[in-house]
Parts: structure tokens; sequence; C-alpha cells
């Protein structure tokens, strides 16, 4: 007998609103690992040991992401970041950060309770529009950038890629509810939701 | 809507996303036990609820999750400044004799 773990939004996976060929696509992540992780961003032992093992330092500038590898981490307050990493990884840098680190920091396995998706097409600063009141125009909002604000009156990270898209990270418990509102915010350019979270 | 600039995420955030925290600089006592009751009902349930300057605490829940104080004008809603907990407000009333009078004019 073999079993499948699920993402979020599994049941989601090919629904599409809108006529004509989908403008604005919804990818749902595999399962991925999110760390959360604590520490004071003026203890410079502290910023290197992040780094020995994720291989670059917690961003201390408000509002920004950086990644090294396969790792990504976002600034979420002024001593606080969350790590996103393939699966695979996930185990092996909790413990490595647990090992390097000393003093007074917290590592936290957040994973279940969040859901990594990026939107991305031509409508896709519409939709946004429609869901925050935070200005996600590129010269607000440039690559390299994070925010957590209030969306569709739940919350969300929203991250914008080097390549034009952004990164939401939403919790588990509202995934139903922001994929249809996104389908519907969609709607009129064509709006599909795509995964393949199935490990 | 508010526009509350966030000293920690450095910019300036609609008011949706904050959730009002009370009076600012209200410090627990040290010793409660040795407060009379007035003392303690003092410290925790009554607030100079000024006319004019105000001095308040918001928590940015849906942004960075942290506390930090606000200098608001209660009459006009302006708010004046945003600071630390840890820092002491840059604008005060001008005086307290007139602002319990309602004759406080506006900081600007
Ligand atoms: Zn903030």
């Amino acid at each position: 007998m073999s079993s499948s773990i699920e993402t979020p939004l599994h049941y989601f996976h090919g629904q599409q609103t809108g006529s004509g060929d989908a403008q604005v696509t919804i990818f749902e992540s595999p399962l991925c690992g999110h760390l959360n992780l604590r520490g004071n961003p003026q203890d410079e032992q502290f910023l290197e040991g992040v780094e020995s093992v994720v291989g670059v330092k917690p961003p201390t500038t408000a509002g920004s992401c950086a990644s090294s590898g396969d790792i990504s981490i976002y600034w979420l307050g002024p001593d606080e970041w969350l790590l996103l990493l393939p699966e695979s990884r996930r185990a092996e840098v909790e413990s490595e950060l647990r090992n390097k680190l000393s003093g007074h920091f917290s590592v936290v396995d957040v994973s279940g309770g969040q859901t990594l998706l990026n939107v991305r097409g031509d409508g896709v600063a519409d939709m946004l529009k429609k869901s925050a009141s935070y200005d996600f125009h590129s010269n607000n909002f440039p690559a390299g950038r994070c925010v957590q604000t209030h969306f569709a009156k739940a919350t969300a990270l929203v991250s914008k890629k080097d390549d034009g898209s952004f990164d939401l990270v939403i919790r588990r418990s509202f995934a139903d509810y922001l994929a249809s509102w996104l389908l519907d915010a969609g709607e009129e350019f064509g709006c599909r939701v795509v995964g393949g979270g199935e490990v | 809507m508010l526009h509350i600039y966030c000293p920690f995420c450095r910019e300036e955030r609609d008011e949706e996303e904050f959730s009002y925290a009370g009076e600012a600089h209200i410090q627990r006592p040290l010793d409660p036990e040795s407060l009379s009751d007035e003392e303690w009902g003092d410290y925790l349930f009554f607030r100079t609820n000024a006319k004019g300057i105000h001095h308040e605490m918001w928590y940015h829940i849906a942004g960075c999750r942290r506390y930090f104080n606000v200098t608001r004008d209660t009459l006009s809603y302006q708010i004046l400044e945003s600071y630390l907990i840890s820092q002491q407000p840059g604008v005060r009333a001008k005086q307290t004799a007139s602002a319990e009078q309602g004759e406080q004019p506006n900081a600007n």
C-alpha cells in the first residue's frame, strides 16, 4: 500500500476561470521546507552561523530577501526570517542550524502550516491590486523585495522574483479561500491553478 | 484610513495592517504588592484620554508583528511620529493644563 502527501491546494490543480487561454497562472510549489528563524541581527556570530549553513547571511534590510542555491531567506521582522528550501533538505538544514548557532535563537519548522504559490502572467499585477492595498508596482516593489501584508482579508508574504513573477507564502488554513479568491480575481484574464505537489 | 509608518518595516502601511494597543509609556509597577487598591486600579484602568497630542502603542499585526509607539493628535487624527517603545516621544503636548481644558492648539 502506498500513501501520498497532498499539498494544501491539491484539489484545485487544473481548475480554471475565464475563457480562452489562461494569462495568469497560479503554480503551487511542491511541498517544501519552511523554517522560521529568530536571532539577534546585531550578533555577528549568529549571522555568520546562518551563513555557514545556508550560504547567505539573513538580510537585515527591512522587506528584503536573499537566496543562495536552492534556499531563500525572507525578512519577516527585525529579528525574524523565513527560510524556504527543498523538502529533501529540510531536516538536514534545521539540525545544522541548531548545531551551528548558539545563545539566544530559535529555529521552528513551520512547513506544515504554509504553502508556496508562484503567480505569473500578464494580468498578475492587476490581480494583486484587487487583493491588497500594498503598492506592488515595480517602482515600489522591485525584484528582491518581500512584504507581509493583508491579502484578501487574510495575510500573505509576497515577494517579487527576478523573472517578474510573484511568490506568495500563505497559510494552509487559508489556502482554499485564497485560491478561490485568486481564481475569481483572475477570471477576467483567464486564470488557472497548476501544481505538482505530490510526493 | 490612516497611513501609519512602521519603524521596523520602514514604510507607511495602511491602518488595516495594524491594531491599536492602548496608551504608551505606562509602566507596570515594580512591586504590585505594595500598592493600594486605588493605585493598582489607576495603573490597570485609568488612562489620560487626551484631547490633542496622545502617545499610543500600535501593533503591526499583519506585517512584522512588532509593537511601536505613535504620537497622534486625537482631534485631527494626524499622526505626528512613530518611534520605538524604548524611545521617548519627540512631539509632546505643550501644556497639560490647557490640554485638559481643550484649548490645546494643533501641534503644527
Ligand atoms: Zn512593521
